[in-house]
């Protein structure tokens, strides 16, 4: 049962969501409804990642149901950045978030902000791009049972 | 030239998807429920995104890199068409019975969701909701108009419900579904279980020392978290079945785990099977009004309702540390998590849900009675239905209207027409008046009758419903 998740329509997405988001970082433009919907994807991502990283650093279980899907960002996240960032990894999540975050609000970043969430980004690409590269076809699981 | 033969490729395989695409769309659909036309007018959309990004790839002066990633997106968007028209197999009329969509699609809008869904069965022995959601079409640049016009058609996120077709396709094991709209409404509730932080507190402390005192790693932790929270969605979409069908989920959770040969049960998806049983009969056991949905049984029957009345087969957990010895060895090693931590994880994870698990079906009930009380399937209910229904049902008259509290006659819902059937099955299936046409089995016999009453009451309540105007 191929799921939506994990599709290539997936990594094509994904793909395209950060190439935006590290163009408009580096100063280049989109039309306006694709730029802003870019930013606030992204930003919503990492806002969610950078919770779930912080539960997961603090070995939670009872965060709000609402936040479930915070650790699947962060799932995200930790499979294409663990092995760049390291232990570094949460303390860079959320900078690139804050950045975002402030970004999706139109204020102004300084030039490092801009670059570390420039890098952030970017990173995440070039892993994707690999990941994506030599992902092999799926293989077919068994849906759960109820 | 090499691009020019990927392009050709890429177009050849755009149209012989969107052929497949446009023989769908032509099929009838049971109920006449739009999920399906609605998900065949997405898939159409990213067709036309994948056209629209061949021909943006022949634009002069590209260089070749970029043409090559502009072909390679538009055929992976084709392809993801293609492996997306799979999640249509089963919905046609031909799959699914024409008439249990309505009541199915009612369960779900009563419940207050307004998602789109696609309702499919599947020669699979499971039930399953699978939402997809909007964002991994958002994400994509440059998408068609009729792309964004499917999209924006789409109440988001799309639900697909499987229920098993054919020979596992019965009847009264459908008030699962209520199970599956559960997983739905569980995103809605805010979950509060910062009471019991203790009980956290404990839990870590048995995989810290399962694991020879080791810090769990990242790895672990994110693995821990995904089993906790899928086995509290399914705690909780259990309470919502159970409280939506009332004894009827509990005979087709039970029955269908045993018909499945499902054994213990326990798994990363899922919490061990006697633990779920467990709850559910705790809850049949409350007295509310009339008693408890045990008494009413009882008092109907003549027959004690049992914990394991339709499940002896459903295995019992061992003692932990067998429990963590036989997952060991049953679970696979991942690149970064051990079976033994696995294996640890489930095992400690099971006194944890038992601590919290009343809680889980109290907040449910607080979040049904508060949108919809009516929802509730209740002893009144149970007792007013066996009233009305079970007799006439075993001289094989179908319950297909029943009386309101005006005295009103109005068609007999779903969960009325699923809990008298199993009632009569578990506790009267002897007593139904068919004929016998063959040789052969009698039970066998009987209860297959049964079922095609089931399934006439359906059908007919669901005339009634049309032919009357009642939502």
């Amino acid at each position: 049962m191929p799921e939506i998740s994990s599709s290539p329509a997936a990594s094509v997405g994904l793909r395209h969501v950060l190439e935006d988001g590290v163009a408009i970082l580096d100063g280049r433009s989109l039309g306006a409804s694709r730029a802003e919907f870019v930013i606030r994807d992204l930003a919503s991502l990492l806002e969610q990642a950078s919770k779930g990283g912080q539960f997961t650093k603090a070995r939670r279980l009872f965060a709000p149901a609402a936040d479930a899907s915070a650790f699947e960002a962060f799932g995200l996240v930790f499979r294409y950045l663990r092995d760049a960032y390291g232990d570094d990894l949460n303390a860079k999540l959320e900078n690139a978030s804050l950045a975002l975050r402030r970004l999706s609000s139109s204020e102004n970043l300084s030039p490092p902000e801009r670059q570390a969430a420039r890098d952030f980004l970017g990173q995440m690409l070039e892993s994707l791009n690999r990941d994506v590269s030599y992902l092999r076809q799926a293989e077919p699981t068994l849906a759960h049972i109820q | 030239m090499s691009l020019e033969v990927s392009r050709q490729a890429t177009r050849f395989f755009i149209s012989r998807v969107r052929s497949q695409v446009g023989e769908l769309l032509l099929q009838d659909y049971p109920g006449g429920h739009p999920g399906p036309k609605l998900w065949l007018g997405v898939l159409n959309g990213l067709l036309d995104t994948s056209e629209s990004y061949v021909n943006q790839s022949e634009q002069h002066g590209l260089p070749d890199q970029q043409v090559s990633q502009i072909l390679l997106d538009a055929s992976k968007l084709a392809r993801t068409s293609y492996d997306l028209i799979e999640q249509m197999a089963g919905t046609a009329a031909t799959d699914l019975h024409y008439s249990v969509v309505g009541p199915l699609q009612r369960w779900f809008e009563q419940s207050g969701l307004k998602n789109t869904t696609l309702f499919r069965a599947q020669l699979v022995a499971n039930y399953e909701i699978a939402p997809v959601d909007r964002t991994f079409f958002d994400r994509i640049r440059s998408p068609a108009s009729s792309l964004e016009d499917a999209l924006n058609a789409v109440k988001w996120p799309l639900q697909r419900i499987t229920v098993p077709s054919a020979a596992f396709g019965v009847l009264p094991h459908y008030a699962i579904v209520a199970h599956e709209i559960g997983h739905a409404l569980f995103g809605e509730v805010t979950w509060d279980f910062s009471q019991y932080q203790t009980e956290e507190d404990i839990f870590w402390g048995s995989v810290s020392a399962a694991l020879d005192g080791a810090v769990p790693s990242t790895d672990l932790v994110l693995f821990i978290q995904e089993v906790h929270n899928s086995w509290i969605a399914e705690i909780a979409s259990d309470a919502f079945g159970y409280l939506m069908a009332g004894p009827a989920f509990f005979f087709a959770l039970c029955g269908f785990l045993e018909a499945v040969g499902s054994g213990v049960g326990i798994s990363e998806s899922h919490p061990p099977n006697d633990l779920r049983r467990d709850l559910i009969f705790d809850r049949l056991q409350a007295t509310n009004g009339v008693g408890a949905f045990t008494e009413v049984f009882e008092r109907k029957t003549g027959q004690s309702l049992s914990r394991n009345i339709n499940s002896t087969l459903i295995g019992v957990l061992p003692s932990t540390d067998l429990l963590i010895a036989n997952l060991a060895n049953y679970l696979p090693s991942g690149p970064s998590i051990s079976s033994k931590e696995k294996a640890v994880t489930l095992a400690s994870l099971v006194p944890l849900m038992k601590a919290i698990s009343p809680q889980v079906y109290n907040q449910a009930e607080e979040f049904i009675r508060k949108i919809k009380p009516e929802l509730i399937y209740s002893q009144d209910r149970f007792l007013l239905d066996l009233d009305m229904h079970l007799e006439p049902l075993l001289y094989a008259i179908p319950p297909v209207e029943t009386r309101n509290s005006s005295q009103q006659t109005e068609p007999a819902d779903f969960a009325t027409i699923l809990n008298v059937g199993w009632v009569a099955l578990l506790a009267k299936l002897d007593q139904l008046r068919v004929r016998s046409g063959r040789k052969g089995d009698q039970q066998i016999e009987k209860g297959e009758a049964l079922h095609s009453l089931l399934l006439k009451a359906v059908e007919l309540s669901e005339a009634k419903r049309a032919w009357e105007g009642v939502p």
